[in-house]
């Protein structure tokens, strides 16, 4: 009893060190963030609310080119409205156009980040809005630009969003005006690009083509831009890996929309009882 | 009030660390100045407290970083073996308290021994990363610029307070 009383103190050092190292171990292993406790992430209120402070003063930087930016969006979305405003006018004229059928399916909240990284194996990003906003899991994030990422987990004002710059992240998208759809993942090497996967090999496309989202998901509607194809990895087999420009400066995120897809409880339930439900 | 006054240090290395250093990288490196306030942590504490300080600071790290467990199993396992590693470039038996300097063990030993602690830092950090993601070419790459990064302001830092 004494000698192992004896051995314990002398060697405390190492078996403070293994108790920590195992601790850092399990917390290592808790690898879902879906299921991760918010309070080992910085959507907690501490770390969140120091970011915020932080995030007061580089929000800032680089305002004008987000400016730039948010008005050349403004003018692609004023002209669209236009062009839909004119055809619902020729369908109501012809009686086409029922009133209830224009449903508004997708809200969108505007929320700031606080908190973002883009230079480790998996990144995250902390938004100012959470429960208390009604956000929750699963909800899309976009910007002026294009897709950002998916709501992960959420504390009462803030949440943790999954970046497209984090390879838990799998988004079903397409190539724009076809059906052709794979997944997008990142391959942890840039900020800029990310890889288009499993695209079949018949599909016709040319570098410079837009990938959007598909709508499989519930988190985002249908045609959201995400990048451009810059390049073909031809592994061989029936499928090809593209390299895709994400349209995001993930660099210099701001203001960013939370998607709420009204219908998308009813669309998760539907899809968990035939057991299809697709989570990244 | 040598204590107290690197417990102050080392908080503010932390601060610096998430909101400012973590935001520079280079080629996905960046500086872990966090490691340099905890290699440099004063000899008169007690080993078991220091592996406490080390795996505490790693866990705020972590906690800013959403990356749980992967500092503070680093650091953590770091400051188990600092007076180990110091000890092998430090016999004088008369060093007895005080922070590790470059004054205290001479710039040579300082250089070898702040470089050993960052490199073992840098190494086993990344590689743990690695386990989520493993890409070669990252990997290294990110281990050369974080330990350069690091070892750069570590002596900067020091031929700085020397000058005082």
């Amino acid at each position: 009893m004494e000698n192992l009383i004896r051995f314990i103190t002398k060697n405390s050092p190492w078996f403070t060190w293994l108790f920590l190292a195992i601790l850092s171990i399990v917390l290592l292993c808790q690898t879902n963030p879906y299921h991760r406790s918010i309070w080992f992430g910085s959507a907690n209120f501490i770390t969140a609310n120091i970011y915020d402070v932080q995030s007061n003063v580089t929000g800032y930087f680089g305002l004008r080119q987000t400016n730039d930016e948010m008005l050349e969006r403004a003018g692609v979305l004023e002209a669209e409205n236009q062009a839909l405003r004119q055809l619902l006018q020729e369908y109501q004229d012809q009686g086409i156009y029922r009133e209830d059928s224009a449903k508004h399916q997708y809200r969108y909240l505007i929320a700031h980040v606080v908190g973002n990284s883009i230079n480790q194996a998996e990144n995250y990003i902390t938004l100012d809005k959470g429960a208390a906003d009604g956000v929750h899991q699963d909800l899309g994030v976009t910007d002026q630009n294009g897709v950002i990422g998916i709501v992960a987990n959420v504390s009462e004002h803030y949440s943790l969003v999954l970046s497209v710059l984090n390879p838990k992240l799998r988004l079903s998208v397409m190539l724009k005006n076809t059906e052709a759809f794979g997944s997008l993942v990142w391959d942890g090497k840039d900020s800029r690009y990310a890889v288009f996967e499993d695209l079949p090999r018949n599909v016709d496309y040319s570098n410079g083509d837009t990938i959007v989202t598909t709508g499989y998901t519930s988190s985002f509607p249908k045609d959201i831009p995400v990048g451009r194809i810059v390049n073909t990895f031809d592994g061989g087999g029936s499928f090809l890996t593209l390299q895709i420009e994400l349209f995001s400066n993930f660099n210099r995120l701001n203001a960013v929309h939370v998607i709420f897809n009204e219908e998308q409880a009813e669309r998760d339930q539907l899809q968990a009882s035939v057991g299809t439900s697709e989570k990244p | 009030m040598s204590i107290l006054l690197y417990i102050l240090w080392l908080l503010l290395a932390v601060v610096l660390q998430v909101l400012l250093f973590n935001h520079l990288s280079l080629f996905g490196g960046v500086a872990l100045v966090y490691v340099i306030a905890l290699l440099k942590a004063p000899v008169e504490i007690n080993r078991v407290l220091q592996i406490v300080m080390g795996f505490l600071v790693g866990f705020v790290v972590d906690i800013f970083c959403n990356t749980p467990g992967m500092h503070s199993l680093t650091a953590v396992t770091v400051m188990a073996l600092r007076d180990v590693i110091l000890h092998l470039y430090n016999d004088d038996p008369e060093f007895k308290s005080g922070m590790v300097t470059m004054q205290q063990i001479g710039l040579s030993a300082f250089a070898r021994f702040s470089l050993s602690i960052i490199a073992l830092h840098c190494l086993l950090l990344y590689i743990i990363e690695s386990f989520t993601l493993f890409n070669f070419p990252v990997l290294l790459v990110k281990v050369l610029i974080s330990v350069g990064l690091t070892f750069g302001f570590c002596m900067a830092f020091e031929f700085a307070a020397s000058k005082k």
